[in-house]
């Protein structure tokens, strides 16, 4: 099996050096600030038990937290790559380096924050955001945060907002055992080992039972360094009947050698409370995104993910939702946009084992320039999941016949006393509605990202105006790249 | 005395996460059953037919000669072609069937030989042909066709694997591969109302090309184990395929089941439609694929899958895959998956039947849809005995009996 993968060809933009190489401008994503050695402390390349000793006393650890890395790195060594997605030969874990960290402290102002850092986040429109929309903003570069803030009214709420470093040294150490990496075993795939032996950063929140969070919480991450990996972990948890929305946005800049994106995500939805979960991922194309997100919810628990799905050179993003207790419920909808050299393989997984629970998964696969991308789910009602009910609608858009586009979801229903529902659709932008927008005086281009734009709107809607309009940018920007 | 056989099967056209169980199935076959079928005259279970006019029949073909057939015909295709997109496959066969090359081994292994079947151009055949196999309790065969529709002719064939009686154990299998040369129409329809404790499988490929269609439906309504494959390659360019499956899960039973439709062809049309009812503690997995390859511009392809829940432990999986390569092209894929609907028992019961009929008439109508496309008044027969039985041998506990709720 290994043999015929080596030996299948990918479709992807390649140099001599097998270096995956993208030439199209994205500036607004693509900057880079040059880093200085002096102004850095990382590891060396590779992952050894040497150097997660290494990141675990950077990190100040308690030792409970190193025994769990090298147990990861034990199960990492032990599970293979899996097989059934993109290929990710072209990852070379000798070469990334797991950690890499500005030589600062996390900073509660952004006028602290060194200069090079803080301009990173300014041209993302971060500091911004936060004045303007935000209820909280954690900015990671690189290995580490280096900007924590929460509002004092979210604050004086008793939501706790930090990083995970703080949280897992300080007075919510017993929490953070409780769920780290509970919901996401290192044992569950050879990524999420990899998190677990070398994780760092990442965002902690605690909503108290009963608070509503009116306004978002936002995490931004940015990978600067080039071949380094970058992997947060963030642990969300919200007591019964409160109610958070949490953003996290990514990007990097572009370079010819392998990043790697390896966070981890786990949700913990109380009885009836409500978490959003909104992510707009811009990963520069030479990324290798394998992130897992997990939530588990409680007895009429919501749990709603809205995924946009941009950058990356290669994708494997499976948002799942545990619908443990009664009644809860969970929604998934995503739009995810592959174009020349992607291969983005997304989709959502959905796990019902209380009664009367429901789950609805909407998503919109475009594809364009060459791109690849594949829809992939799981839909699984447990033998118990009496009165479960299950939709799942996903609609694929090709825009030329280089690119490919697949869609590959599973069923898996074990109750009689269940509803599911499955549809699926592939087509391509169509001539009539074309030439119709073309007829009212709009250019062809225009009209092809106008027809794209309305497909990605179930997406759209559901962010906050400023992230909608710029999905609806990022989209703009993929058609008229290739 | 020959070993005991475990054979991989019904392969997904690309892989996906192995927890979901659904990448391939395996199926043992014992040193037994292998021996039983080398040993056996064939046909075996066969009843002597009536062959019409304009079609020649040759038994007793071996299968390597089918082999060096399709490699001569040049209908070998490179792996690049063959693979659907980039991914990785396990196998490869010159002529792909829906269950693949474990089949093709099993057969070479037991030295089955091939009947041939020659439709003869332009030959237009009024009266389908019957291929009645008769298998009682403790049968072992397997059997092998493979038909060439020539240009222009047209054709109905039914295939009927009958043990005339509800009880007993057996192992029986068919593979059937089909060529549709242009302009060419064959409505192939297979039917298995084997007893209970039969195993079963039915492998079938088929090539259509130019302008040629190809009805296929295929009804499985007993056995222990089924396994169902089936791999269209629309070559041509109009070419139609059409495919309609009814089975009935019974009681511990395991139904499996691969169809692959692979668009090549510009204009190429397919349809499949799925319906099935589980019962108690019947198991059913089903990989339903649309394949488009790049150049198929202008195909459309529909899936649909609609199963009937009625048991407490049925375990339904599916995954209906849409591959596209291709740009034009539509495809569509529904599913759904439920018990009988509340309101449609609590319609009848309001016009004056009651629970128990209304049950009755829901899994009928699931299974009628495709038994009334099958040419033969027989075949209908078949299918209401089997159906009569699972309600005549209720004993009140099974989800289907209103007594039960």
């Amino acid at each position: 099996m290994e043999e015929m993968r080596k030996d299948t060809p990918i479709d992807n933009e390649k140099g001599d050096n097998g270096i995956f190489l993208n030439d199209v401008n994205r500036d607004l994503y693509d900057f880079r600030e040059e880093e200085r050695e002096e102004d850095f402390f990382k590891v060396d390349e590779g992952l050894t038990e040497e150097i997660v000793r290494e990141i675990s006393a950077a990190k100040h650890d308690p030792e409970w937290m190193l025994d769990f890395r090298l147990k990861s790195l034990k199960t990492y060594n032990k599970l293979k790559v899996p097989l059934w997605g993109p290929p990710i030969d072209g990852l070379n874990m000798e070469k990334i380096v797991t950690y890499v960290r500005p030589k600062t402290d996390m900073k509660a102002s952004w006028d602290d924050v060194p200069e090079d850092i803080k301009n990173a986040f300014d041209k993302l429109g971060i500091p911004q955001a936060e004045k303007e929309a935000l209820g909280g903003v954690g900015a990671q570069y690189d290995s580490e945060l280096v900007y924590h803030n929460v509002r004092d009214d979210v604050a004086k709420q008793g939501v706790v907002y930090t990083d995970m470093e703080s949280a897992l040294t300080g007075e919510y150490e017993e929490i953070v055992r409780k769920h780290f990496m509970k919901l996401v075993p290192p044992e569950d795939h050879k990524f999420a080992a990899l998190h677990g032996a070398v994780w760092s950063g990442g965002s902690f929140v605690y909503v108290p039972a009963g608070v509503h969070v009116d306004i978002p919480l936002q995490s931004y991450f940015r990978l600067n360094a080039p071949g380094a990996g970058q992997f947060e972990h963030t642990l969300i948890i919200v007591e019964e009947e409160g109610d958070v929305h949490f953003i996290e946005g990514c990007s990097a800049p572009k370079y010819n050698v392998a990043n790697l994106h390896a966070g981890c995500v786990e949700l913990y939805v109380g009885k009836n409370a409500h978490l959003r979960y909104s992510t707009i991922e811009n990963w520069s194309k030479n990324m290798y995104n394998l992130n897992t997100k997990r939530a588990i919810c409680e007895e009429g628990g919501i749990i709603e993910w809205i995924s946009g799905s941009f950058g990356s050179h290669e994708s494997y993003l499976y948002p799942t939702s545990v619908l443990k207790g009664d009644g809860s419920h969970a929604e998934f909808t995503g739009v995810t946009f592959a174009g020349k050299g992607q291969n983005l393989d997304t989709g959502a997984r959905m796990v019902h084992i209380g009664k009367n629970t429901s789950s609805f998964i909407d998503t919109k696969s475009i594809c364009k320039s060459g791109g690849i991308s594949t829809y992939r789910s799981s839909v699984e009602i447990g033998k118990n999941a009496e009165g479960a009910k299950a939709s799942v609608n996903c609609g694929s858009l090709m825009l030329d016949s280089e690119s490919r586009s697949d869609t590959v979801p599973a069923m898996d229903i074990r109750t009689d006393k269940s509803d599911v529902g499955h549809e699926a659709k592939i087509g391509r932008i169509s001539d009539e509605a074309v030439f119709y927008l073309m007829s009212r005086g709009v250019s062809e281009a225009e009209a092809r990202a106008m027809i794209v734009s309305g497909f990605a709107n179930p997406v759209s809607k559901e962010l906050p105006l400023e992230y909608a309009a710029e999905m609806n940018n990022l989209i703009k920007l993929e058609m008229e790249m290739g | 005395m020959a070993e005991n056989q475990t054979i991989k099967a019904d392969h997904l056209p690309v892989l996906t996460w192995f927890k979901n169980n659904l990448n391939e199935v395996k199926i043992d076959i014992s040193g037994d059953t292998l021996e039983a079928i080398k040993g056996a005259l064939h046909p075996a279970g066969l009843i002597k037919p009536e062959y019409p006019e304009g079609i020649e029949v040759k038994e007793g073909v071996s299968f390597s000669y089918l082999e060096e057939l399709f490699e001569n015909k040049g209908y070998r295709i490179d792996r690049e072609e063959y693979v659907a997109g980039k991914y990785p496959i396990y196998q490869e066969q010159i002529f792909p069937t829906g269950m693949g090359e474990g089949i093709d081994d099993l057969i070479k292994m037991s030295g089955v030989p091939v009947r041939v079947i020659e439709v003869k151009a332009g030959a237009k055949i009024d009266k389908p042909l019957y291929l009645h196999y008769i298998y009682p309790a403790g049968s072992e065969d397997i059997d092998v066709t493979f038909i060439h529709v020539n240009e222009g002719a047209e054709l109905s064939v039914i295939q009927n694997l009958d043990s005339q009686g509800f009880n007993g154990k057996g192992f029986a299998g068919t593979q059937t591969r089909v060529i549709m040369e242009p302009y060419s129409k064959l409505h192939l329809s297979k039917v298995q109302c084997l007893a209970d404790g039969f195993s079963y499988f039915n492998d079938m490929g088929c090539r259509i090309e130019d302008n040629a269609e190809f009805n296929y439906t295929e009804l499985a309504i007993g056995a222990a184990e089924s396994y169902l494959g089936c791999h269209a390659d629309q070559r041509g360019y109009q070419s139609k395929f059409r495919a309609d499956i009814g089975f009935i899960g019974l009681q511990g039973s395991n139904t499996d089941i691969n169809y692959t439709d692979v668009f090549r062809g510009k204009k190429s049309e397919g349809v499949m439609r799925f319906s099935g009812v589980l019962l108690e503690d019947a198991k059913k997995a089903s990989r339903e694929t649309l394949d488009f390859r790049k150049g198929c511009t202008g195909a459309d392809g529909d899936e649909e899958e609609n199963i009937l829940m009625l048991g407490r432990n049925v375990v339904n999986k599916a995954i209906p895959l849409i591959l596209g390569e291709e740009e034009k092209v539509n495809g569509r894929h529904a599913a759904t998956s439920g018990k009988l609907s509340e309101e449609m028992l609590f319609y009848l019961e309001t016009r004056g039947i009651d629970e128990r009929v209304a049950r009755e008439m829901m899994i009928r109508s699931n299974i009628n849809r495709v038994s009334r496309l099958i040419p033969n008044k027989e075949i209908e027969g078949f299918v209401e005995a089997r159906i009569d039985r699972i309600f005549s041998e209720c004993d009140g506990n099974c989800r289907q009996c209103p007594t039960a709720h």
